[in-house]
């Protein structure tokens, strides 16, 4: 078990986000290793969530399990006991092939809350149609949340509380319909 | 730290106190008493702390890249914690911290800040948040990872044995780890931690064939 999980909160230092977002940015990801470690660094500094387990893929893709110790409805009334998250430390946006694959390594879990990280985001996300059509259909006809995160997104967070109303901003984004 | 040097931070610390209406300072069996003429200026904290970073820098009358204990910012957060005023310490504390990163940002060079990080856990601890005082406190144990050859001998660990419960195998855990991944530290502990947390985890099965693979 984590030795941080229930015991030990990091505090949000953006000096440090800005520099593995700009190791990613610059090429020197090693591999999607950075990425991992930024969105892993970033849940830690959320009290009650801890890492649970990982898989590293092939092609620079790593799934982190985040654990939620909280009690229900915290640290977000829709987060889930466990949160699944796919880095994807590319320059080319998320296809509907790797959203597929994705929601069915949820449903593996039994995870009914995730995310995909990566540089660029969801394919069709302006028109609601490849990636983005799929996201919409997994929470309309499954109830999964699969939140589309980006990058630049997460070098623009000042503190702990700026990440967690970005999430709640695309689950908002995602359940009632609305384009960012 | 030669005496000289001392007495400068001495002098600093005692300048950026009078700043708060803190006139002098008795020191009466252990204890410190503040002489206060006039009223306490607490809010003028954020010119006590602006003194104190304009003190601060490579080569400054601060060098908290020769000095990053025992100076001015670590003498006033401890005279502010121990008056009893310990949401100043903390601010001034916090400040440090954060001004340490930022130098390296600027610089590009590593400052140790196995101090910064120790007294900002203890800031918080005495505040009442220990979640956050455990995690800096962790920081600082990995800050100070090579700067002593005995584990004991690291100031966080007595107090993530003592005072946070840390069972000492994991601690020896960390240090292992802190020692034969990094040659040399990074900036930031924090990618240390992280990584030695994850690099803890189980991986999770995947079915292969009908088999379960780890």
């Amino acid at each position: 078990m984590s030795s941080l999980g229930f015991h030990a909160t990091l505090s949000f230092n953006r000096h440090f986000v800005l520099e593995l977002a700009s190791r990613i940015n610059s090429g020197f990801g090693n591999r999607g290793l950075a990425l991992e470690l930024l969105i892993a660094y970033i849940m830690l500094t959320v009290p009650g969530l801890s890492l649970m387990s990982r898989v590293p893929g092939k092609g620079g893709e790593i799934d982190v399990l985040i654990r939620n110790t909280l009690n229900e409805g915290r640290p977000l009334r829709w987060f889930g006991d466990f949160f699944l998250i796919e880095c994807k430390d590319r320059n080319e946006r998320v296809s509907e092939k790797e959203f597929g694959h994705f929601l069915t390594k949820m449903t593996l879990c039994k995870t009914m809350q995730g995310a995909i990280v990566s540089r660029n985001g969801f394919t069709g996300s302006q028109s609601n149609i490849f990636a983005a059509r799929d996201q919409m259909l997994a929470y309309s006809q499954l109830n999964m949340v699969i939140l589309d995160i980006r990058l630049s997104e997460l070098m623009s967070l000042q503190s702990t509380e700026d990440f967690l109303t970005l999430l709640q901003r695309k689950y908002e984004n995602l359940r009632f319909g609305l384009r960012e | 730290m030669s005496n000289s040097s001392a007495d400068r931070n001495t002098q600093i610390s005692k300048e950026a106190l009078r700043l708060l209406g803190i006139d002098a300072l008795f020191t009466i069996g252990g204890r410190i008493f503040p002489v206060v003429i006039g009223p306490l200026q607490v809010h003028k904290i954020k010119d006590c702390i602006q003194y104190l970073i304009d003190k601060t820098g490579p080569g400054g009358e601060i060098d908290p890249y020769v000095l990053p204990d025992g100076n001015a910012w670590i003498n006033v957060q401890q005279i502010l914690s121990q008056i009893g005023l310990g949401t100043l310490a903390l601010q001034v504390a916090s400040k440090y911290l954060k001004f340490c990163y930022e130098l390296q940002k600027e610089d590009n060079q590593r400052i140790k800040k196995g101090a910064p990080l120790f007294w900002l856990a203890q800031r918080f601890l005495e505040t009442g948040d220990k979640s956050t005082a455990r995690g800096y406190m962790l920081l600082a144990f990995i800050e100070d990872t090579y700067a002593y050859s005995d584990l004991d001998k690291i100031p966080a660990y007595q107090q993530l044995v003592e005072i946070f419960d840390f069972a000492p195998g994991i601690l020896k855990d960390l240090r292992n780890f802190t020692q034969h991944k990094f040659g040399e530290l990074p900036k930031f502990p924090e990618e240390v931690l992280v990584e030695w947390e994850l690099a803890r985890l189980p991986f999770l099965g995947r079915r292969t064939k009908g088999k379960m693979k780890e």
